[in-house]
């Protein structure tokens, strides 16, 4: 059982690496276009986490061009792209075989944790090939915290009284949530956590999790694992999840915009992220990134970073200039040039601005890790030790069982706009893309996962009345995997596109039908926008969503909508898929459907 | 008929180490200077000289290479090693005890010193001091190594006392730090190989090298790693003074609380040439390390070179023992090998 699981996963990161895999930040996997042209110049490409890509990006400018990016007289051109530090992970176990579909071959490899590295090196250990990943020297730190709305830290009385992994899980299973600390109005404790397939904070608070099932904080062991008190602990703390991310911005942004409307309290109780995550949050840019003329505005409840009573592990972004055989002397010395250049305590400091603590340790820790911003600079006192990399290789796999199950109704548009032509030199339509890509995602699930299936468009089967069809119900995967591949191949493209008709019915069909067991969620794929001028009233659903996804009784269900190709309105749909706590996401360019799929599979 | 051939392959042996000899003997070709990175700096002033090939490397790794290297039939790919003693005459004893040849001509006396420091926050040397009754030394430290700061009478949100230092398998002043932890444990630093059997002792340095984090092994440095990681990342760790004041010096802001300690018994790194026996550059190498640059670089990157003011960070009150104060090369290497056992 073990086994398919991992190769489940396995099958998860392979179609994760084999489509590009996304970009945490979502500022888009790639290079801008000041980044794009190296001249004649010796070329290092790096690969890093999303989350420090623009500070990447920001400091490779200045490098190239100047008198230290030279080599023997040649200059160096260093060119960052962001990938997701799992992905990427994945990409080099493989040997990076695709660089037309996921960039250039990077010398330099910066993931979130060095955990990656580790885990880089067990996977081509076990094929018997060599390290790729050698130690190397962290440049920049942040450490994993769990982040709460002030108030309900102050409920559970820290800093004063020491809250641990073990404390937040042990609540995330209780029955009487917040009534237990005299808040009964904040309902269950909803406990946010993000895919550790992609996320390094997920990584972290899966491996904190079963420190804390064991009582260690060091020597994990495979056998450790497997004992059944520390299963069902595992289990019962994935019950309590609201529902998985592929990064923790969707929590944050979700966070965020419902303090806007009030009611961030009863959206998600605690948080594994990184502290520079808090800082953001509390300085009101909850992604990190700000756009030309965005002004942040604090939230109104400010984030608290809590530091585990037991030892947190750092994100610590190793600078890994790779053992692989397609780098070359001179590349690996103008990455070193690089390194030398990102250590310098100038640059540093803008570590520092971004919310980072500096890998250089001349740099004093200032402004922004301060009070001021939720998070402590003399935290957190003690660290839990990474693990072997077969213990972390076996804490992935049994994710992947005890994760907690989904309850999905797939809604796939196939109006007569969905057989336009995909582009990009194919004589595939849109269709047959989204068809291939929901296909694939298919093996995502893991067997007990309930899926339905459910097509919309006007004037299905020739009746104008009936604006979608059930064509599998809902029912586990495992059982009817097969029947969903064969009736998603049938599809082909008919008429209209009644959106807001079809959200509004899938929405209320499953809850109608809620498992507080599951995750439950729609998934809603649509190439264009609502063209039904019997449901105009974009208004009245949104109302309808929101009134059934706030509140402490709330029994979520979540749009997770997919816009199609580049006619269909990515604006309505955010507002969909914000109004059930949720996150829409962007496959304009038909190319990228199989991995966006991937991505709002991550969620499950 | 054998004789004859036995005859001939050692006059064709003898013919092809007096020609690799003779390319060793070169005078031509530039000098090549291999040095341990606890004196880089040395080696980059020399560096900029011209006329020298430096290489920077772990002395466990050159070690390695000339352990087992047959010095007349393959170049060893150096000239000289400039590193702490006494790494080169393990070296030699270790080549002594397999047969070989030694491949060094005679070491120079030490240029330039160092003693071994252990750098504590200031919180928990106060709490290691009072349950240990007095000084903080390397025993204590490994007694309470793995156990919790709370069961010391320290607060329980410290965790587990956490030691550290570079690999001692590869790492010069790692190995040394060893050394001098042993030393207290066992009464001295004379120890033989057969003390470091004792199992009071074994168990003791398991607890110390077990409860250490392991990004702290691996680290470039392990001092560097504790101001970078704050409390966190390490309790305690031992280094050489040379790294540990200039450090903590241009770190005040992240280091404040960060004290430094001269563990009995007083060890010091010493740092010596050891010129490649046959080498045509032997003499231009004791010349040019022997130089003033060199000690300036040496002084300036915090080691204490005779007739050189301490530079900022390194503090002059201990004043140091005429001897280096180390076990044998051969306990030395007997220690190295039983640390690699039990830290597994």
């Amino acid at each position: 059982m073990r086994l398919v699981h991992g190769m489940a996963l396995l099958v998860v990161c392979a179609l994760a690496a084999a489509c590009g895999v996304f970009d945490s930040a979502g500022d888009g996997d790639g290079q801008e276009r000041d980044l794009a042209d190296p001249g004649d110049c010796i070329v290092v490409d790096m690969a890093v986490s999303s989350e420090k890509a623009d500070l990447m990006r920001d400091l490779a400018r200045t490098f190239n061009g100047s008198e230290q990016a030279r080599v023997d007289g040649e200059c160096v051109f260093v060119r960052p792209q962001s990938k997701a530090s799992g992905g990427a992970m994945t990409l080099l176990s493989q040997g990076w075989p695709d660089e037309d579909a996921e960039g250039p071959r990077p010398v330099v490899w910066s993931p979130a944790s060095s955990a990656w590295g580790a885990i880089l090196n067990q996977r081509l250990a076990d094929r018997g090939e060599p390290d790729m990943a050698p130690p190397s020297e962290p440049f920049m730190l942040t450490p994993l915290v769990i982040a709460m709305p002030e108030p309900m830290a102050d409920a559970l009385g820290y800093p004063d009284t020491p809250v641990g992994f073990a404390d937040i899980l042990e609540l995330a299973r209780s029955a009487e949530g917040w009534g237990a600390f005299g808040h009964p109005e904040w309902g269950p404790f909803r406990l946010g956590k993000t895919n550790p397939n992609f996320s390094t904070s997920g990584l972290s608070a899966l491996i904190a999790q079963y420190y804390a099932a064991t009582g260690k904080v060091g020597g994990l062991t495979v056998e450790d694992l497997g004992r059944p008190e520390v299963e069902a602990f595992a289990r019962g703390v994935e019950s309590a999840v609201v529902h998985y991310g592929d990064t923790t911005l969707t929590f944050l942004n979700n966070w965020f915009r419902t303090d806007a409307r009030g009611t961030s309290l009863t959206y998600a109780s605690a948080v594994a992220v990184e502290e520079k995550s808090v800082i953001d949050y509390n300085r009101g840019n909850p992604d990190g990134v700000l756009d030309l003329g965005e002004q942040p505005e604090p939230p109104r409840i400010p984030l608290v970073a809590v530091y585990p009573e037991e030892g947190t592990l750092f994100s610590d972004n190793p600078y890994i200039v790779l053992d692989a055989p397609w780098v070359d002397d001179r590349q690996r010395e103008g990455a070193r040039l690089f390194e030398q250049f990102v250590q310098r305590p100038e640059n540093q400091q803008r570590v520092l601005e971004f919310g980072f603590r500096p890998g250089n340790t001349e740099v004093a820790l200032a402004e922004p890790i301060s009070a001021a911003n939720g998070v402590d600079p003399a935290q957190p006192q003690t660290t839990l030790e990474i693990p072997e990399p077969p213990v972390m290789v076996a804490i992935l796999d049994r994710w992947a069982e005890q994760r907690k199950s989904a309850r999905v109704l797939m809604v796939i548009d196939v109006s007569g706009s969905m057989g336009d032509a995909a582009g990009g030199g194919t004589r595939d339509t849109k269709l047959d893309l989204a068809k291939r890509a929901a296909i694939e995602a298919l093996d995502q699930f893991k067997a007990d996962d309930d899926v339905g299936l459910r097509i919309f468009s006007t004037d299905l089967s020739g009746d104008p009345t009936v604006d979608y069809l059930d064509l599998v119900p809902t029912g586990p995967v495992g059982e009817q995997r097969e029947l969903l591949a064969s009736r998603i191949r049938s599809l082909v493209p008919t008429a209209g596109t009644p959106l807001y008709t079809v959200a509004q019915a899938s929405f209320n069909d499953m809850l109608a039908g809620f498992d507080r067991d599951r995750i439950n969620a729609v998934v809603l794929l649509t190439d264009g926008r609502n063209e039904d001028p019997r449901n105009a009233d974009l208004e009245g659903l949104l109302g309808l969503l929101r009134s059934n996804s706030e509140g402490q009784t709330t029994r979520p269900v979540r749009i997770f909508p997919i816009a199609y190709g580049s006619d269909a309105d990515l604006g309505v749909l955010r507002r969909i898929a914000e109004a059930t706590n949720a996150r829409a996401y962007d496959a304009s360019d038909p190319a990228t459907i199989v991995r966006v799929f991937t991505e709002v599979v991550s969620n499950f | 008929m054998k004789r004859f051939l036995a005859l001939l392959a050692a006059v064709a042996m003898v013919v092809v180490a007096l020609q690799v000899r003779g390319r060793l003997q070169d005078g031509g070709a530039a000098a090549r200077l291999v040095c341990a990175p606890e004196v880089a700096a040395a080696c980059r002033a020399l560096d900029e000289r011209g006329g020298l090939e430096v290489t920077v490397e772990e002395a466990g790794r050159t070690e390695r290479r000339l352990t087992d290297a047959d010095v007349d039939r393959a170049d060893p790919g150096l000239d000289g090693w400039l590193v702490p003693a006494p790494w080169p005459a393990m070296v030699d004893e270790a080549r002594q005890r397999a047969g070989l040849p030694p491949v060094f001509a005679e070491i120079t006396p030490a240029l330039a010193r160092s003693p071994l420091v252990m750098a504590l926050w200031e919180d928990r040397a106060r709490v290691l001091e009072a349950a240990c009754g007095g000084a903080v030394g390397w025993r204590c430290v490994g007694e309470a190594a793995g156990g919790s700061w709370a069961e010391l009478g320290g607060p329980g949100a410290w965790g587990q006392v956490k030691p550290g230092h570079a690999d001692p398998d590869v790492s010069a002043r790692g190995l040394l730090v060893l050394a001098q932890a042993a030393g207290d444990f066992l009464g001295g630093t004379n120890f033989s190989a057969r003390d470091l059997q004792d199992d009071a002792f074994l168990g003791w340095l398991t607890e110390l090298e077990q409860a250490m984090p392991s990004q702290l092994r691996t680290a470039d440095s392990a001092l560097e790693q504790m101001v970078r990681f704050g409390p966190a990342g390490a309790d305690a760790v031992g280094a050489l003074e040379a790294e540990a004041g200039p450090l903590l010096a241009r770190s005040a802001d992240r280091a404040g609380s960060l004290m430094l300690l001269h563990p009995d018994p007083v060890v010091t790194a010493d740092v010596i040439l050891a010129p490649l026996a046959g080498s045509a550059h032997q003499d231009r190498l004791r010349d040019l390390v022997g130089g003033a640059d060199v000690a300036a670089a040496l002084a300036a990157a915090g080691w204490r070179v005779q007739g050189r003011p301490p530079v900022p960070g390194v503090p002059s009150q201990l004043v140091l023992p005429g001897e280096p104060g180390l076990p044998s090369p051969g306990a030395l290497a007997a220690l190295r090998a039983v640390v690699q056992e039990v830290a597994r």
